[in-house]
């Protein structure tokens, strides 16, 4: 999974290379879009992100991790990149770029490859046969890749922050400031709104 | 093709569809602009379908007992049954999880939350994975903390954890990464009725209307169920 959408952006980062500030587009339908309160950090040569409904969701009183949310849109006509996070210590440790993946039962391996014994998996307790054993794992990432005139949706189950060593829990109502860093735009401070759902 | 089993493909291959929607959900997480919270529309637009997954046969899992941590029930071992004509929910994680787990508990709080009758005969069951740090305490509160009265089950010891898992077909897997211990684990939750029959399986990503949707419509056919057998 990851190596296949390695191979896409590579050719995304390709064309946008060759096609270089010829995409107009993008841009104009990404201002049209959002509705919620956006912050845009703006640096130069049209390295622009725009984020949107940040939230985080609220920790029961004992747990040390909590994660983030939100969606991420790249204005320009450059990829970028989201390279880290951050919140002040007096909320969490650190915070990590996180994912999650659907893994392959047998192999234990992420991906699509199917193995040999697959035929043998979809037994009667195989449900459609599609799902294999159906765990998801959570993993690190280096950065979380934002292509050029592209939204990118940290959700659950998918990319996310995840605040690690919260120093008490996060609660319903109130708000986290989480400064996010990019490849090329210009660091940004945003405001998460914590809730359950 | 009779009649009859052209009425029944169509079932099967909605669930199977929903069951690649749901995983491809999540593989496609961050990939585009998709922002559908829910499942894809697919399911959505039959009504009388339920929204899970059905396994054929049916997991049978009245006969797993585990220490109900929470305050009602004390310590005392609980069966995976539901009351009589109710729903019981079961789902198995663990408190350190950060993303899936309260997800997918809060998912089920809202479905709850949100139903206009019936939310009395609906339990919910937490198993953890991971007994040794989730004591009876830190269980119950995590749990707490999205579903008011559930059962917090922590199982007593391996050979108790190793037999819930397999029956409910439940994998987990340590994963240590940065130091920090997690599991890569499945990710269904289970309705389970008052038989000890899971009737319907949900996968992670399950709205809480489809949640809901599932939970009232069994509800009036476990009553029916009930009804008929009394005649």
């Amino acid at each position: 999974m990851r190596k296949r959408s390695w191979m896409v952006l590579s050719a995304v980062t390709a064309l946008v290379l060759v096609a270089c500030g010829g995409d107009d587009d993008s841009e104009s339908d990404a201002a049209d879009t959002g509705g919620t309160t956006a912050t845009t950090a703006e640096a130069g040569v049209g390295a622009t992100v725009s984020v949107s409904g940040v939230w985080a969701r609220s920790s029961p009183s004992m747990a040390d991790a909590g994660a983030a949310y939100m969606v991420i849109e790249n204005l320009g006509g450059t990829d970028d990149a989201l390279i880290a996070a951050s919140v002040d210590p007096s909320v969490a440790g650190s915070v990590e770029l996180h994912e999650v993946v659907m893994v392959d039962g047998e192999s234990g391996d992420t991906g699509h490859d199917m193995g040999d014994d697959t035929e043998g998996g979809m037994s009667s307790t195989t449900m459609g046969g599609d799902m294999r054993d159906g765990t998801m794992r959570m993993q690190e990432v280096d950065q979380i890749d934002l292509p050029a005139g592209e939204s990118v949706e940290l959700r659950p189950g998918g990319y996310h922050l995840m605040l690690l060593d919260l120093v008490s829990p996060l609660e319903e109502g109130a708000t986290v400031a989480i400064t996010l860093e990019f490849e090329n735009a210009t660091s940004v401070t945003v405001n998460a709104e914590v809730r359950t759902e | 093709m009779t009649g009859e089993q052209r009425s029944i493909a169509p079932r099967r291959t909605l669930r199977a569809l929903l069951a690649v929607a749901a995983a491809s959900l999540v593989g496609a997480c961050g990939g585009g602009g998709d922002s559908s919270d829910t499942l894809p529309d697919a399911a959505g637009s039959a009504s009388t379908f339920l929204r899970g997954v059905i396994r054929t046969p049916p997991l049978y899992v009245g006969d797993v007992e585990l220490p109900d941590e929470s305050p009602a029930g004390g310590g005392e071992p609980f069966a995976m049954r539901a009351g009589d004509d109710g729903l019981l929910l079961v789902y198995f994680g663990y408190t350190t999880c950060p993303d899936i787990c309260p997800t997918t508990l809060a998912d089920i709080g809202a479905a709850l939350r949100g139903m206009e009758a019936g939310r009395d005969r609906v339990e919910v069951a937490m198993v953890t994975f991971d007994p040794e740090r989730d004591t009876g305490d830190v269980i119950n509160s995590y749990l707490d903390h999205f579903v008011e009265g559930g059962h917090a089950l922590r199982p007593a010891d391996a050979e108790q954890q190793e037999k819930a898992q397999e029956t409910f077909r439940v994998i987990a897997r340590p994963v240590e990464e940065n130091g920090r211990l997690d599991f890569e684990h499945t990710a269904l939750t289970y309705v389970v009725d008052d038989a000890g029959v899971v009737l319907v399986e949900w996968p992670f990503g399950t709205a809480p209307e489809d949640m809901r949707s599932d939970i009232e419509q069994l509800l009036d056919r476990v009553a029916e169920e009930a009804h008929k057998e009394t005649q």
